[in-house]
């Protein structure tokens, strides 16, 4: 993700990575607890309630993004997308439903 | 011609001037200028009950895989009362505004605005009512933020709260609720020794900046 991030944030890449990485870590967990949470016997997670919570972490990585770096929301918003492109298979196969 | 009559003018012109300014300054008197909101005792009450009964909530409910459906009146009863907590805090300071740097001692590390646009559930727009002081906006910040919980705890449908389950992203209400608690306190201004806030004092003393620190005791030392 890290890597996919340099890439979609081009040159303000070395300007936003000290806020970037710890906030992709957390979208990281999410996704591990999400695939947790489905797999586990008894789930703990429904999809729909899977999907609020991936969808407001994105929400509020997107928020801390723009809050902390001089980018603008649409541009935090389409560098994130092209992130979550790069994971989108992986995530979906993992969760076993279109999540992403 | 105009000379003796300038000299025949000129020494009435500091009483009139005197006289004009009394006038203008007498009705003033009677007012005062508010630089902050005025401290609402309901509001302190109102987010401090919250507080414990969401905390209470999380605890039984957790322990007990509750369900929304069983919990709905735990909802029913508070979204409606931390509504109108937000349309006192919106009333009592219509025009006020809450600085973007406001983080709330690091509770709120990416400040207001952006932690209610984190927080605000999808198709509702934050930046549609970014209106009110801090307090409002905090206010609105934990109605937003129980509103996904709501939505979350419906979805889990049967499955209720379970235990292993995280909140949604982002810190719970319960810590909006400390937030929003610590904002109805800090406009109330410094505590006296005796222990009552002297919130009088800050209404008259206190400039814009007590909105993000209270004064030093020597400023406080200074202006009494």
């Amino acid at each position: 993700m890290s890597h996919a991030a340099a890439d979609a944030f081009g040159e303000a890449w070395k300007d936003v990575k000290n806020y970037t990485i710890p906030e992709l870590r957390k979208l990281a967990g999410t996704f591990v607890d999400i695939e947790a949470g489905l797999s586990a016997r008894p789930p703990y997670y429904t999809r729909e309630s899977a999907d609020i919570v991936f969808r407001m972490q994105v929400r509020a990585t997107e928020s801390i993004l723009t809050a902390t770096t001089a980018l603008t929301m649409m541009a935090v918003e389409k560098a994130l997308n092209q992130i979550l492109a790069t994971v989108r298979v992986a995530i979906n196969q993992a969760v076993k439903f279109a999540l992403v | 011609m105009a000379r003796p009559l300038a000299r025949s003018i000129k020494p009435q012109r500091p009483a009139l001037w005197l006289c004009l300014l009394m006038m203008m300054l007498l009705p003033l008197t009677g007012c005062s200028v508010r630089l902050i909101q005025p401290y609402d005792d309901a509001i302190e009450k109102g987010v401090t009950d919250f507080y414990e009964e969401f905390l209470r909530f999380t605890i039984v409910t957790g322990r007990t895989r509750g369900t929304y459906a069983d919990n709905r009146s735990f909802y029913d009863k508070w979204q409606p009362k931390l509504t109108t907590l937000t349309a006192r805090a919106l009333t009592a300071n219509p025009s006020g505004r809450c600085p973007s740097t406001e983080t709330y001692g690091g509770l709120l590390p990416q400040g207001v605005a952006a932690a209610r646009s984190a927080a605000t559930p999808a198709g509702v727009s934050a930046d549609s009512a970014p209106a009110g002081d801090c307090t409002a906006q905090l206010l609105q910040l934990l109605e937003d933020q129980f509103a996904d919980f709501a939505r979350f705890h419906e979805a889990q449908g049967s499955l209720g709260l379970a235990p292993e389950a995280r909140a949604p992203p982002g810190p719970r209400p319960d810590v909006r609720a400390r937030g929003a608690l610590r904002g109805a306190r800090q406009e109330t201004g410094p505590v006296e020794p005796g222990g009552h806030r002297s919130w009088r004092w800050t209404q008259t003393h206190c400039s814009r900046r007590c909105l993000t620190r209270p004064p030093t005791p020597s400023e406080r030392r200074g202006r009494t």
